[in-house]
């Protein structure tokens, strides 16, 4: 059984399809009426998350045990340090950590908690916190947001996370210090003569490690898409060879193959729809040498759909991997087969900003 | 709180929706406190579940909270008086 855990601007929606290829239906709700921005199950405790921005009480970060439709618990610590003259604007996402009983959770702004007690109590990781570059530090479009997390499969020390826009973040000492890994990355939104300098604005957009090779690491940029193999000290732009665009957000890696990613590209900055009204995952088997287009089953026309950056996620491994992504306008699709074919999995749901399987 | 013991000034601070549920679910609260500010502070101690969700980690009422001091408009500094009444209302959006 799938079950895909869908964060809403209206709440949370748990989906499960029963038995493997069955009909997708909606088991649960929570939060009605609330956004979540962002919930995942931890496979190891079995909690389910939830981050939850009021409008009126601000972020925090919930967690249940049970059913998901009942008592949901606050978690402690989900704050900036008092003093600093700052208060948390959104918690982006959540992941778990190598260690056990580890998880890490990025926000606004360019914030990493980390966890030690499977997500009842979170402190801010004061490694990144204190970086003395951070004053410089410049938001994107969402925010100064912490969106991507990526542990090393078996090594707890060594952790990658992403900071629209101060760029990418690495640390092999389980995040006590911290170094920039933005080598590579041209800014082109800058003039030319700005690129290089390590202060400019690194606009990532998304970051994933490829399981089966963690010094893999594919990332969607503001402009264009790079690749890094070693680690995240340097990238190659690999986004030339067909895609439609050099803009967008969601990102996923085949476990099974570490040539093999996904992408689902927007038009452009100005205009964040499906280039050419098309739904269409775009894959590389060849490490991004070439991209083509996956669409079998997906509207085709007139559908000027958007998807949010956290909004795509994978399940499985293979020519079983399954792959599954939201729009803003509700509709949830998702492919059991590696995106070979497509179907539509819920009409109306409110819109999406997050969708991930368990 | 005052150099040498309690606020003289005894206030009571309404609550309502999900706020009122982590007060232990009860509407209103009589409380020491020489501003709204204090008043609030003292809502979270009493209460520590409510803790970030009427003031923000550096103690600023949240930016789509609404406070009413008998029934005015006020903010986290306005100096309270015996017996004043303190809405903690949610701003009205949309519409």
């Amino acid at each position: 059984m799938t079950e895909l855990a869908v964060g809403t601007k209206k709440g949370l929606f748990l989906l499960d399809d029963g038995d493997p290829g069955g009909s997708f239906r909606i088991g649960a709700r929570a939060f009605p009426g609330e956004p979540v921005d962002f919930t995942v199950r931890d496979r190891r405790s079995g909690r389910l998350f939830a981050t939850v921005t009021s409008p009126f009480y601000g972020p925090k970060i919930f967690f249940c045990d049970g059913d998901p439709g009942g008592e949901w618990t606050q978690a402690a610590g989900v704050s900036l340090p008092e003093g600093c003259g700052q208060a948390l604007e959104r918690i982006w996402v959540i992941a778990p950590g190598e260690a056990e009983g580890t998880l890490y959770a990025g926000g606004d702004p360019g914030v990493l908690f980390e966890s030690a007690d499977d997500g009842a109590s979170w402190t801010v990781n004061e490694g990144l916190w204190s970086q003395p570059s951070r004053p410089d530090w410049q938001p994107g479009g969402g925010g100064l947001c912490l969106h991507s997390i990526c542990p090393w499969p078996g090594d707890p020390d060594r952790l990658a996370v992403a900071i629209s826009a101060a760029g990418i973040w690495l640390s092999d000492d389980r995040g006590r210090t911290w170094r920039r890994g933005n080598r590579g990355l041209s800014p082109e939104y800058v003039p030319e003569e700005a690129r290089e300098d390590e202060d400019t604005p690194r606009c990532v957009h998304h970051v994933e490690r490829a399981p089966g090779r963690p010094e893999r690491l594919f990332m969607q940029f503001h402009g264009g898409v790079y690749r890094s193999d070693d680690a995240g000290e340097s990238w190659s732009d690999v986004g030339a060879g067909g895609l439609p665009s050099r803009f967008g957000f969601p990102l996923a890696v085949d476990p099974a193959d570490s040539d093999s990613a996904y992408l689902i590209p927007l038009v452009a900055d100005s205009d964040r729809t499906m280039p050419e009204g098309r739904v269409r995952v775009w894959v590389t088997r060849d490490a991004g040498v070439s991209w083509s287009p996956l669409g079998d089953g997906l509207p085709a026309e007139h559908a000027y759909l958007t998807v949010l950056r956290q909004a795509f996620c994978r399940a499985g491994a293979g020519d079983e991997l399954g792959l599954f992504f939201g729009a803003t306008s509700g509709e949830l699709f998702g492919s059991a087969d590696a995106g070979a074919s497509w179907r539509s999995l819920a009409h109306r749901l409110p819109p999406i900003y997050s969708v991930t399987a368990a | 709180m005052p150099e040498g013991g309690q606020w003289a000034t005894v206030a009571v601070i309404c609550v309502r929706g999900p706020i009122r549920r982590l007060a232990g679910d009860q509407a209103e609260h009589a409380l020491a406190a020489g501003t709204v500010r204090e008043g609030l502070s003292a809502l979270e101690r009493t209460h520590p579940p409510l803790r970030g969700w009427i003031l923000d980690e550096q103690g600023r009422v949240r930016r789509h909270i609404n406070i009413y001091v008998n029934g005015e408009r006020a903010e986290a500094a306005t100096a309270l008086a015996p017996s004043d009444r303190v809405d903690v209302v949610p701003a009205i959006t949309g519409g």
